[in-house]
């Protein structure tokens, strides 16, 4: 039985091999879309583009405006005369934020008359314009509070100069906040899921095409042993991708391994036999290769992609597409590349999610081998 | 004269084609809506209902008074109450919560003795990008807890407005889907019209009828135009739908020109025509045309800052996507979609656009001929 199974291996890996556009794809993609994608998916929001119009010209405004530049998070890139000069040039997408600051703001500020700062946002990248207004109304409510309480208060509120309560934010796992650490270990899951299904499933639809499934069928060896034998080198070169982005992420982009390599490659397997069996899965349905790569890539890396925590938040998704991405393996796997990386985790952590994943498998194996027997023998 | 007659043939044979491929025909239905629905409804990065865990070691009305601000804040959702530092760590470490607010035993009494306190906000940083937006969100929740403790102890003395005012232009509500959703128009034009472009040449070279149509009197260019041109046609089929959707089912308004949004098209076309010719004189067979065009389009729609923005990758990165023509296709869609921005703005994408396109399409064109030949 071994013996046959290490015989249709041999002649799958043949087939890698002769074709060097697979072969390319098998191997540099991954280091390619793990170098670009960790330079090019950044999300970290820096040196936000600011315009200033101050109709006040007092050094209080003044202060204002260096607290603004000071911040590290803003970069002036204009002043404007007025509102509406401010407003062109966020049209011309020069800034993301103006302040406006009114004439009357210093004599407001001494308890005059009260003129609130105004900030304009361009809030087309919702992202970005929240980000960006969380900064500047600490920035002004903080000033604004402190100046109020020390110039307005009683005895008693001046006492605990500026606000009574503070929070203190710490961020772990992840203290400098690096989008490469979000985001390459989870590449991991989109890559093997291309390298496995993807590449599986084209296979045997090829075999299928040119009539040399119906041969295989009829030779000795059995049809359980066939599909092992095509499937497997695909899930060995999956691993080995794996390890390559595990390896390029760590080197190029210091990405850390804080858990136990032994788990995470337990649980990687998991993923890459339910991988395979969707591959296995796609395979019984298509009968023309064009068909089955397009399928293959809407069915499982466009998922592992969109659904699954990967970068958007399934949390923010209308429910339907929550219950969806409860079908896609990628959802369970990606908690675990990250955990055992970012945090450490051990794996009792991921009973469940490693016994879905399985689960997962067992489920479209049966389902395909139902398939696959009525129509070939 | 002669010409036209040809292509006009060359059209209608296509189009039978079209017609009559039921899978080529699916995929021109079906994946206007699965990219519709994905990017409608999938692409959010808004940070909604972030589990939080609360370590209440005061246990009194202000704390959770404090906790109860948190739970009106649609950035969180209040999970549990935690037991200790312990279960905080472990909590955290199995992902059951996002982030923890820890309010130490003496909250109660510094805010009735006007003493300083200080609160803690712990959030999972595996997200960098959330995590900071949460951040800034609970740093704005206490702020306002704070403020309103000033107030009462300012006790009638009421503070001057100086809070700022914010004036959010564009997409005054902040949601992302507005921004998002008419990357639809610029995905499904892109995808669309490379793919059928591509697979519909490899598929001629591949049955062999390609080289038939080059010993007939035809030449390369009725060939090729009579070839692309249906797929012109399909294109703006889909322009239409795509902008139908947008304004339609998800309700963002088009607050610019549609004539100046369809002139951007047709220049863009260029560059997927380019693509799918170029694909299809190095691929042998369909499924390689399809690999190929896929990862040519994945990265240049990662490139083009539908998802990451450009400004936010590193300078070289920046640099590369000058040569990406979706990058410049993109910000005319968005800008005319949010901000209705005239012609005047965009003089770069413009510039772009006319490089790229027929340079692309010469390009293609002459390996095209080369490969026939």
């Amino acid at each position: 039985m071994f013996g046959r199974i290490g015989a249709v291996m041999g002649k799958e890996l043949r087939h890698i091999l002769r074709d060097p556009r697979s072969l390319t794809i098998i191997v540099l993609m991954p280091v390619i879309m793990t170098f670009l994608y960790g330079h090019a998916m950044n999300l970290d929001i820096t040196d936000i583009p600011l315009g200033i119009v101050d109709h006040d010209h007092t050094s209080r405004s003044r202060q204002l405006c260096d607290s603004f530049t000071g911040s590290g998070q803003f970069v002036l890139v204009a002043r404007y005369p007025d509102a509406h000069a401010a407003e062109e040039g966020m049209l011309r997408r020069e800034t993301v934020l103006t302040v406006v600051i009114p004439a009357g703001y210093d004599r407001s500020l001494a308890g005059g008359p009260s003129r609130p700062v105004e900030f304009v946002v361009d809030g087309s990248n919702s992202n970005t314009a929240s980000m960006a207004l969380g900064y500047a109304q600490g920035i002004v409510s903080k000033r604004a509070v402190e100046t109020a309480v020390t110039l307005l208060g009683t005895d008693r509120a001046r006492r605990s100069d500026g606000l009574p309560v503070s929070a203190e934010t710490r961020i772990w796992y992840n203290p400098e906040l690096r989008s490469s650490h979000f985001i390459v270990p989870a590449l991991i899951a989109v890559i093997l899921m291309m390298a496995s299904a993807l590449l599986t499933s084209v296979t045997i639809v090829r075999e299928k095409e040119t009539g040399t499934l119906e041969q295989l069928l009829v030779s000795p060896v059995r049809s359980g042993e066939l599909i092992v034998g095509k499937v497997l080198p695909y899930g060995f070169l999956a691993l080995l991708d794996g390890a390559f982005i595990l390896l390029s992420g760590a080197l190029v982009f210091g990405v850390p391994m804080r858990g136990s390599v032994v788990v995470l490659l337990v649980y990687t397997t998991f993923y890459i036999m339910a991988a395979l069996a969707i591959g296995l899965f796609i395979s019984t349905l298509f009968s023309e290769q064009r068909v089955a790569t397009f399928g293959a890539l809407v069915v499982t890396v466009l998922p592992a992609f969109m659904l699954s925590d990967f970068i958007f938040p399934v949390r923010s998704m209308p429910v339907v597409l929550q219950l969806v991405s409860r079908i896609v393996p990628a959802t369970y796997y990606i908690p675990i590349v990250r955990g055992v990386l970012l945090k450490g985790s051990g794996a009792a952590l991921f009973y469940t999610n490693g016994a879905l994943m399985l689960g997962f498998m067992l489920v479209l194996l049966a389902a395909s081998v139902l398939r696959f027997k009525p129509r070939l023998e | 004269m002669r010409s036209l007659r040809v292509i006009s043939h060359l059209f209608r044979k296509e189009l039978i084609q079209v017609r009559r491929d039921h899978q080529l025909r699916g995929m021109i239905l079906g994946m206007p809506i699965v990219m519709t629905l994905l990017l409608g409804y999938a692409i959010t990065r808004d940070v909604r209902d972030l589990p939080l865990g609360v370590l209440d070691y005061d246990s009194s009305v202000e704390s959770r008074h404090l906790v109860e601000s948190f739970r009106h804040n649609e950035t969180f959702a209040v999970e549990c109450n935690l037991n200790g530092p312990e279960d905080l760590r472990a909590s955290l470490d199995a992902g059951t919560i996002a982030a923890a607010l820890v309010i130490p035993a003496r909250f109660s009494t510094d805010l009735a003795r006007g003493s300083a306190s200080e609160v803690q906000i712990i959030l999972d940083g595996v997200d960098s990008n959330a995590s900071l937006i949460a951040a800034a969100h609970a740093r704005g929740i206490v702020q306002s807890f704070a403020l309103a403790q000033v107030r009462k102890r300012l006790a009638g003395r009421d503070l001057p407005d100086l809070l700022p005012r914010v004036q959010v232009l564009y997409n005054p509500e902040l949601v992302s889907r507005i921004y998002m959703v008419p990357g639809v128009v610029v995905v499904l034009l892109t995808m669309l019209t490379s793919l059928m472009t591509g697979l519909g040449l490899v598929r001629e070279r591949e049955s062999g009828t390609l080289e038939q149509l080059s010993v007939t009197p035809i030449r390369t260019v009725e060939l090729i135009l009579g070839k692309v041109l249906p797929f012109v046609g399909i294109a703006f089929f889909v322009l239409t739908f795509a902008i139908g959707i947008c304004i339609v089912w998800f309700r963002v308004p088009l607050h610019g020109s549609i004539p100046l949004l369809v002139l951007f098209a047709f220049i863009f076309l260029f560059n997927t025509l380019g693509l799918g010719i170029l694909v299809s004189t190095i691929a042998r067979n369909q499924q390689q045309a399809l690999f190929m065009i896929w990862f040519v389009l994945i990265f240049g729609i990662i490139m083009s800052g539908l998802f990451f923005p450009i400004e936010n990758m590193t300078e070289e990165m920046q640099l590369l996507t000058l040569l990406n023509p979706i990058r410049y296709f993109l910000t005319v869609v968005r800008e005319l979609f949010l901000k209705g921005s005239g012609m005047a703005t965009f003089g770069t994408e413009l510039t772009g656009l006319l490089t790229l396109g027929p340079l692309a399409l010469m390009f293609a064109g002459l390996r095209f001929s080369k490969r026939v030949k």
